[in-house]
């Protein structure tokens, strides 16, 4: 976000224009003009008692108000825009249930470092701390979940405030930043000015040369070197030095679930995802490895599975942008806190020799290979999967919600940049789906954007069919229904005896039927042969479009590294 | 084992209670906590703190907490950590005696 000009906030257009109906200026229309200033286009909001004033200052505003049917969707409809973009979505609610129906978004947003700004309405001041109607600390509930939170109250400093906030949003780590507003100050007259300049937020110092001879020379000494790429490479913009790095030293790479599309998928050294679904191509090399470069990765424990026998013979380097993140889970000879192309770029590999390894991992990769070729006529969901993002090309966009076809499509799909895969990673919450996919595709209405989801997690933000009808929202929704919880139900298989407890969704509905009742295109899918139809209709729809796709309730996810064991003891099919 | 973390932290509002929570939420039990007057805007925190299990590193919540937006200095004590609490809110008057944990974020 650029700094604000040091201008009069009556000076924009939209208030010129609000002046001829109206001249009184409140903290309410502060907040509208700088959005805009700001140069935020599109709101996700809903409205209610104590947001009352912004949303009557909205009228003749420049900004797109998009209202979703639930707050929990105006937050994940924020999150998508914002990791499309880079930029702070924006989301707005009232107090009391409007502010605790976004914390899910907002604790989503923060543990996955999406930019956020929630806006929330408050109760008058002077009512704050009584228990009044609809009031709850919302400033103190999401204070986990955070990266930063500010109550304003003086309306003239709303400009300045709301700027920080930007600032603070998408500066060094992204994240979510909260900004409630009382009632009494969005009321109050005020007619602020802009604050003339900005404080960036500093990272951390570069490495010392020292350290990144140290690693160079660790590098050196390594046969059996592993990339351990994580979220934290999009994050720092280091895609393009991370492909320059594999291709430079011929590292075999690793992915995590947030990692997946920073190395460039035809990349021969590049493994796939690790972890708990991970392929054994990958969690073998990682386990065999004897120096790890973990570069913006976490030590997260579905990545790592029991975190003691994790590359067990492995010397560690990490690199991160966030100063906090070495050593936190796993100890490291070299923690490089920084700029990751920097750093890359600081690391030689003059005295490389590991021709003999990466064949190795070559043909482990290519023995482990994921098979497509299951017996039946039914759908395959995994090859139906990789159909699907093969044919969308590179501008498929995955927004995946969570169940066993969140990690179907992180194994078989093809993602040509890691922000094309949206998916809820470090909550896991199940209902990200249908508003990511309606904000990613009101962000890119030119790219395939694909909403993934099941038969049990769209049925926590069903009502943005709503949305999708009402704005016309070229999103086209995917749903694998196997009529049960999915991923509950392989675990209860494996790791409960078989006691399928409250998993069947037996009596869902014909979800074809329910996207009609809402004014949209649908259809059902019931056979293998029919894939590359559904395919087609499906990426060929201009507007809002449901194929609901019949799978096999037994269909389970592979391989699979069970709770509390080592990722090389992985279960397969 | 018991160690001392000194803090230099803005008067927002929610700092106090936003800096506690996280060394609770990280994994660390105060044992005991002095909070200074503020002086130009800012005032000095002192916890002496328990982890909660062996995995737990007073490094890493060190920069965690230097993280926090508000919070304007980390520092580590020179001397012994396992002091008795009254002896840690005086050795919070003496800033030579404590080092920087990490550098300051803005």
């Amino acid at each position: 976000m650029t700094a604000l000009p040091a201008t009069e906030i009556d000076d924009t257009a939209s208030a010129a224009d609000a002046a001829q109906t109206r001249t009184r200026q409140t903290g309410a229309h502060a907040v509208v003009r700088t959005l805009e200033a700001l140069g935020v286009t599109r709101v996700f909001g809903y409205p209610g008692g104590a947001i009352m004033p912004v949303y009557d200052a909205l009228t003749g505003s420049s900004l797109k108000h998009i209202l979703v049917r639930h707050e929990q969707a105006a937050a994940f409809a924020a999150d998508a825009q914002a990791r499309l973009t880079g930029k702070a979505g924006v989301c707005l609610a009232t107090s009391g249930p409007g502010a605790t129906n976004l914390l899910t978004g907002i604790a989503n947003a923060y543990l996955d470092s999406v930019p956020m700004i929630i806006l929330t309405g408050q109760v008058p001041s002077g009512l704050m701390g009584t228990d009044a109607f609809q009031e709850v600390d919302v400033f103190g509930m999401s204070m986990p979940v955070v990266k930063h939170s500010i109550i304003i109250r003086d309306p003239m400093r709303i400009p300045e405030m709301i700027a920080e906030a930007f600032q603070i949003a998408e500066g060094g780590r992204p994240g979510p930043v909260l900004i409630d507003l009382p009632k009494d100050v969005l009321q109050a007259e005020a007619y602020p000015t802009f604050p003339p300049g900005s404080r960036p937020e500093a990272g951390p110092p570069s490495p010392p040369e020292s350290d990144l001879a140290s690693a160079t020379a660790l590098l050196a000494q390594s046969d059996r070197p592993v990339l351990y790429i994580g979220g934290g490479v999009t994050l720092g913009g280091a895609v393009d030095a991370v492909r320059d790095f594999m291709a430079r030293t011929g590292i075999p790479a690793v992915a995590t679930l947030k990692g997946l599309g920073c190395a460039h998928p035809d990349s021969e050294t590049y493994l796939g995802m690790l972890g708990m679904h991970g392929g054994r191509a990958a969690n073998v090399a990682v386990d065999e490895s004897d120096l790890l470069i973990c570069c913006g990765a976490r030590f997260d424990d579905r990545a790592t599975g029991r975190l003691d026998s994790f590359a067990p013979g492995a010397r560690i380097i990490h690199i991160d942008g966030d100063a906090a993140e070495i050593d936190k889970l796993r100890r490291a000879e070299i923690g490089l806190a920084g700029d990751i192309t920097e750093i890359l770029a600081g690391i030689t590999n003059d005295w490389l020799d590991i021709a003999a390894w990466r064949d190795t991992c070559i043909e482990r990769k290519h023995r482990h290979a994921f098979r497509y070729d299951a017996p039946g006529s039914g759908v395959y969901a995994p090859a139906m999967l990789k159909e699907l993002s093969e044919v969308a090309g590179d501008d498929f966009i995955a927004a995946c919600d969570v169940g066993q076809h969140q990690m179907w499509v992180a194994q078989h799909c093809r993602f040509s940049r890691p922000e094309h895969h949206l998916t809820s990673a470090g909550l896991g919450a199940m209902g990200y789906g249908l508003p990511a996919g309606i904000g990613a595709a009101m962000t890119r209405p030119d790219a395939k954007v694909v909403t993934i989801t099941g038969d049990g997690s769209i049925m926590m933000n069903i009502q943005e069919l709503a949305t999708a009808r009402r704005y016309g929202v070229p999103v086209k929704i995917l749903l694998l229904d196997n009529a049960s919880l999915g991923l509950v139900r392989q675990w209860q298989e494996y790791f409960f005896e078989e006691n399928f407890s409250e998993i069947d969704l037996y009596d869902n509905p014909d979800f074809a039927e329910v996207a009609h009742a809402f004014g949209i295109e649908a259809f059902t899918v019931h056979s293998r042969e029919e894939v590359p139809a559904a395919i087609d209709r499906l990426l060929k729809a201009r507007g809002p479009i449901l194929a609901h796709v019949l799978i096999d309730p037994r269909e389970n996810v592979w391989p699979l590294v069970p709770p509390g064991a080592s990722n090389a003891d992985m279960m397969e099919n | 084992m018991r160690t001392l973390l000194r803090i230099d932290i803005a008067d927002a509002e929610g700092a106090l209670m936003r800096l506690i929570g996280l060394v609770e939420r990280r994994g660390f039990t105060i044992a005991t906590l002095d909070k200074a007057a503020s002086s130009n805007g800012q005032s000095t925190v002192t916890m002496s703190l328990d982890a909660r299990d062996d995995a737990r590193n007073m490094d890493v919540l060190a920069r965690q907490v230097a993280r926090l937006l508000d919070v304007r200095g980390v520092f580590t004590p020179d001397f012994e950590p396992q002091i008795a609490p009254e002896i840690a809110a005086q050795a919070a008057g003496t800033p030579h005696r404590w080092r920087q944990a990490c550098p300051p974020r803005h």
